[in-house]
């Protein structure tokens, strides 16, 4: 309880050391999700929108991937960013550049197989319609995916949500380094282990309001898009 | 080179649920309405999709005058995107590369001509059975092809849309070619100059308005009968 109350007067308090984690986690993440969406989502669409050779492995192989174990992309970044690795001359390791890296392989593909999911049911429904007007696959990817926009914004979420919670592959390619790559989720289990539960709980209660923060946008972004999803 | 805009050569296709188009041949007149009727399940649909290239023959041809881009097609179950009724009346013209001019003016003057400009900024997918056919039928129109494939545009509408379609089609017949699928054989006699009779992917006779009521082929007669009386 008294960490709890400790926790809470430090975040209260502005610290600079907190909010600079906070910043930094947040930075990380939204980075990795930009670019995760950017691919992701036109990938989702292309996955839905065509029947190529190959499709639905490929589609088995991002589910597969959903239940990638971070530590494991943290290895395997690792290996290949160290010195001594293929791409060593690179010199990314421990820095939040490799993090963002890190984090898009996890999130990438989560936002390619749940929106693929959403806008394979939209493109069902479609697919006459796009026929009957020999829509090109590339309006094809379009339309479904600007109809989707709505439901798309939770498969993002989701992502982000990844993205925050995500600990294991950061803290092997970031060495969460104090005031350059220390985010949230490395914070918390580092200052665990060391018994100071005060900075650990503050960071904790932060990504609980963040999660229920995405969660209101959501719902709010849903509500006030109702009326014009025309669905 | 093709006389006919639209001939079917020894077209034959089999689905995965085994129904198949049986060789195929013949031809549809070049202007005025050709009207597909025959039982459930004979094949109607799967003609009006061969035509429009929804799916392509196993065996044969389908030569075809016009640019595909020049034949409309309205389905049997109507899509509409989650857009607006107006939104989804531009979308074909738009992809079409009209201009935003050309289509509000061509869009607007469709939706006032069928009474329909108070539904434009509503949802097409909340709209009722009849105004969803309705609205499908419009959105055949806005490309102003000159080839229009119509499969059953009437189900679920009321009678005065019924006749409003009916006397619409009349009123651009000598102008386009229109093929149409109808289960309704009154309106068959009322709107075909040419009737084609499928039964069990076959083609079974093709023949005038007036020289189908005195046909000697079996089925025709069964089918007719069965219809009508």
């Amino acid at each position: 309880m008294e960490a709890l109350i400790e926790s809470v007067r430090l975040i209260l308090s502005l610290d600079e050391n907190l909010y600079e984690i906070i910043f930094l986690s947040l930075k990380v993440s939204a980075i990795a999700l930009f670019i995760s969406t950017l691919i992701g989502l036109p990938t989702a669409g292309l996955l839905s929108s065509t029947n190529f050779f190959g499709r639905k492995p490929i589609i088995l192989l991002f589910n597969s991937m959903m239940a990638l174990p971070p530590v494991f992309v943290g290895l395997l970044l690792y290996v290949i960013f160290s010195q001594s690795g293929i791409f060593g001359f690179m010199k990314i390791l421990y820095t939040p550049t490799i993090m963002i890296i890190a984090q898009i392989i996890i999130i990438f593909p989560i936002i390619v197989s749940v929106s693929t999911e959403v806008l394979d049911n939209i493109f069902k429904e479609y697919e006459e319609f796009f026929d009957s007007f020999e829509v090109s696959i590339f309006r094809r990817v379009k339309t479904t995916l600007f109809d989707a926009r709505f439901s798309l914004i939770t498969c993002v979420l989701t992502g982000l949500g990844r993205a925050l919670s995500e600990v294991g592959a950061i803290i092997i390619v970031g060495g969460n380094i104090v005031h350059y790559t220390r985010v949230m989720t490395t914070t918390i289990a580092l200052e665990t282990s060391r018994g100071n539960l005060t900075l650990a709980m503050a960071l904790g209660i932060i990504l609980i309001f963040i999660s229920i923060f995405l969660n209101f946008l959501v719902l709010l972004i849903k509500t006030i898009t109702k009326n014009n999803s025309y669905d | 080179m093709i006389n006919n805009k639209v001939l079917f050569k020894n077209v034959s296709l089999k689905l995965k649920n085994n129904f198949s188009l049986k060789n195929l041949s013949f031809s549809f007149s070049n202007s005025g309405i050709s009207i597909i009727i025959g039982p459930n399940g004979s094949g109607k649909t799967l003609i009006t999709k061969l035509i429009r290239g929804i799916i392509k023959p196993d065996k044969g041809s389908i030569q075809i005058k016009e640019k595909k881009s020049r034949i409309s097609y309205l389905s049997q179950k109507p899509t509409f995107l989650r857009r607006n009724v107006f939104n989804n009346l531009a979308y074909p013209m738009l992809i079409n590369g009209f201009s935003e001019l050309e289509t509000n003016i061509r869009i607007n003057h469709l939706l006032n001509f069928f009474d329909f400009s108070d539904k434009a900024n509503l949802s097409a997918r909340i709209l009722s059975g009849g105004n969803k056919q309705f609205l499908s039928f419009i959105r055949s129109l806005v490309l102003d092809t000159e080839i229009l494939i119509l499969d059953e545009p009437c189900s679920n509408l009321d009678l005065k849309s019924n006749n409003r379609i009916e006397n619409y089609l009349k009123s651009i017949k000598k102008k386009k070619k229109i093929i149409m699928v109808t289960h309704d054989l009154f309106q068959a006699m009322r709107l075909a100059d040419e009737i084609l009779i499928i039964n069990d992917g076959r083609l079974i006779e093709v023949s005038s308005r007036k020289d189908v009521l005195k046909s000697k082929v079996e089925f025709t007669q069964n089918f007719l009968t069965r219809n009508i009386s």
